[in-house]
């Protein structure tokens, strides 16, 4: 619709077609598609344009799938995306374009949760899919809310570590929501934990309680963090069979001397009988929680003082630094009131820093933002730090390699 | 050792209608999807049933490539509670087929705590991401 209009003459709009930020979407990972040019052709193939696409689950659309309480609410949104400029230097929304209804049409099933099962019968509701890193990376609103409709107890979880995905879950979701967890479960393996106390990853089989207690500082983090929301956590060890006894017994007795609530799970070996002890933990963490979260910030605060606030709270930074590009985008996104959003912040998975080589628990360092992008549909401004690829590439070995199907249509080679 | 893929077709999913009736809802009211998948009329939301449902969060530490499992847990967690009288319900994000056929692979849990389907789950589902590439790409 956004190139339609620009090759419609006697559209009033005037869409500046240098100033289109809305991309094209689909769901498979192709690099050469990140950049494109579109309209090729002649008058009658439209007016040549620099563009590109991204995968689905970090459409912006995606992202407001999963905040959408309801139709109303879901048309509201689509009709805020904020598209590009005018010539005139003028913002354009979906809403201008009148796409917002027929946007809402081709979701009118999207819009509804997905029932499927455990491999053990129990009901499993699986419903929409958006990224960690550029928007809230959890499932829709209205599955969690329809979960909590129909179950006495509904286990969520939230993209990547806790430094992402949680405090999106918190200040993002719980807040447009207005939904708060009892517990929060912070999964930690041994291995992970000795990669991050400085195990490469071909040595990771063998035991070392050093560089366990080495590693046990990034846990320790996540769980300072979950503390600063005022829910209490449970540390789940999801066990691996190359795990020894003792170094598992050591973490056990870590958690267990700082006060926190630790069980092993052992869900992939063994089933329920493997999360019994985790599952009683989580109860009792559950019946303990006295309040609701508390936000790290106020959606009111400054931009700055959002990610100042999320910085030092969650990834233990000590300041944060705005790039020249960035100090002005702020300038503009205030001018048309999109301040008053909350934060998405958009920066590496592989380390509380914006440095993805800092593993464990860094100290001493900045966020950079480089600059700031706006999903004023979905409701939030996404300050970028570092490079985030909304299109991956497939690896040089890609897992479609060894999936494949017989003569009996029996699939193999998906994980 | 069982791969994922042979662990969850060693289980025959029970029909869709009969996972329903555990979480309440008349299977006549279900938008049925096949034989083991459906979808959820709107009208089952409850806010004074939603103000009493407990919420847990999963969560993790800074992944690695090791991999951490928050899926296989979440799964796990929620057969555990139900294993100890606790009725409970997972809720998941849909996995994108970028990394299914990429790196990652799939986000349907793993070993003996997976979701199934596994392989539709996998790939088009219930065609939600494709309708979300439509209404995108408008």
């Amino acid at each position: 619709m956004i190139d339609n209009d620009i090759q419609n003459k006697d559209s009033k709009l005037h869409i500046d077609p240098r100033t289109v930020l809305w991309k094209r979407v689909m769901d498979m990972n192709d690099r050469s598609l990140r950049n494109i040019i579109t309209g090729l052709g002649g008058k009658t193939g439209g007016f040549l344009r620099e563009t590109g696409f991204n995968i689905t689950a970090a459409s912006e659309v995606m992202a407001i799938l999963c905040l959408a309480e309801d139709f109303e609410d879901l048309k509201t949104r689509l009709g805020n995306i904020y598209i590009g400029d005018t010539f005139d230097g003028k913002p354009v929304f979906a809403r201008d374009l009148h796409a917002e209804g027929a946007m809402a049409v081709l979701l009118k099933d999207a819009i509804k949760p997905n029932l499927a099962q455990t491999l053990e019968g129990n009901p499993a509701i699986i419903h929409g899919g958006p990224f960690a890193n550029i928007a809230q990376g959890t499932n829709s609103v209205l599955a969690t809310k329809m979960a909590l409709s129909l179950a006495d107890y509904t286990v969520t979880e939230a993209g990547f570590g806790a430094d992402l995905g949680a405090e999106k879950f918190f200040n993002i979701k719980c807040r447009s929501a207005k939904i708060s967890p009892q517990a929060v479960v912070i999964v930690a393996t041994v291995r992970a934990l000795k990669y991050h106390g400085g195990v490469s990853l071909k040595n990771l089989e063998e035991e070392n309680i050093k560089a366990l207690e080495e590693g046990v500082q990034n846990l320790d983090k996540h769980l300072d963090t979950i503390e600063h929301f005022g829910i209490p956590a449970v540390v789940a060890i999801n066990h691996f069979s190359t795990d020894t006894e003792a170094e598992i017994n050591w973490l056990l007795d870590y958690c267990k001397q700082k006060g926190v609530r630790v069980a092993v799970s052992d869900g992939w070996a063994k089933g329920s009988e493997g999360t019994e002890e985790l599952a009683q933990e989580v109860v009792a963490a559950v019946e303990s929680c006295k309040q609701n979260f508390k936000p790290i910030y106020e959606v009111s605060e400054s931009i700055e003082d959002k990610i100042l606030k999320v910085s030092k709270a969650v990834y233990g930074a000590q300041q944060i630094e705005l790039s020249k590009r960035a100090k002005s985008q702020l300038k503009r996104f205030t001018q048309l009131g999109f301040d008053q959003l909350p934060v998405c912040i958009a920066k590496t998975q592989k380390s509380l820093s914006d440095d993805d080589t800092l593993i464990g628990r860094p100290k001493d360092f900045s966020i950079h933002i480089r600059e700031f992008e706006v999903a004023s549909g979905a409701g939030f401004i996404i300050p970028i730090a570092g490079n985030m690829l909304r299109m991956p590439g497939l690896p040089s070995n890609p897992a479609a390699n060894g999936i494949d199907i017989d003569q009996n249509g029996e699939i193999s080679g998906l994980s | 050792m069982s791969t994922d893929i042979e662990i969850a077709h060693s289980v025959t999913p029970q029909p869709i209608q009969e996972i329903a009736q555990k979480a309440g809802i008349n299977p006549e009211e279900l938008e049925l999807y096949g034989k083991d998948k459906a979808k959820i009329p709107l009208s089952f939301l409850n806010p004074d049933k939603q103000k009493e449902g407990k919420l847990v969060l999963v969560a993790a530490i800074t992944p690695t490539p090791s991999g951490e499992g928050k899926t296989t847990a979440s799964i796990g967690l929620t057969d555990g509670l139900n294993r100890i009288g606790k009725q409970a319900i997972v809720a998941l994000r849909e996995p994108s087929l970028g990394p299914v056929f990429g790196m990652k692979g799939g986000a349907a849990g793993g070993g003996y705590s997976q979701v199934i389907p596994m392989v539709d789950i996998n790939l088009h589902f219930t065609g939600d991401f494709n309708a979300v590439e439509k209404a995108n790409n408008l």
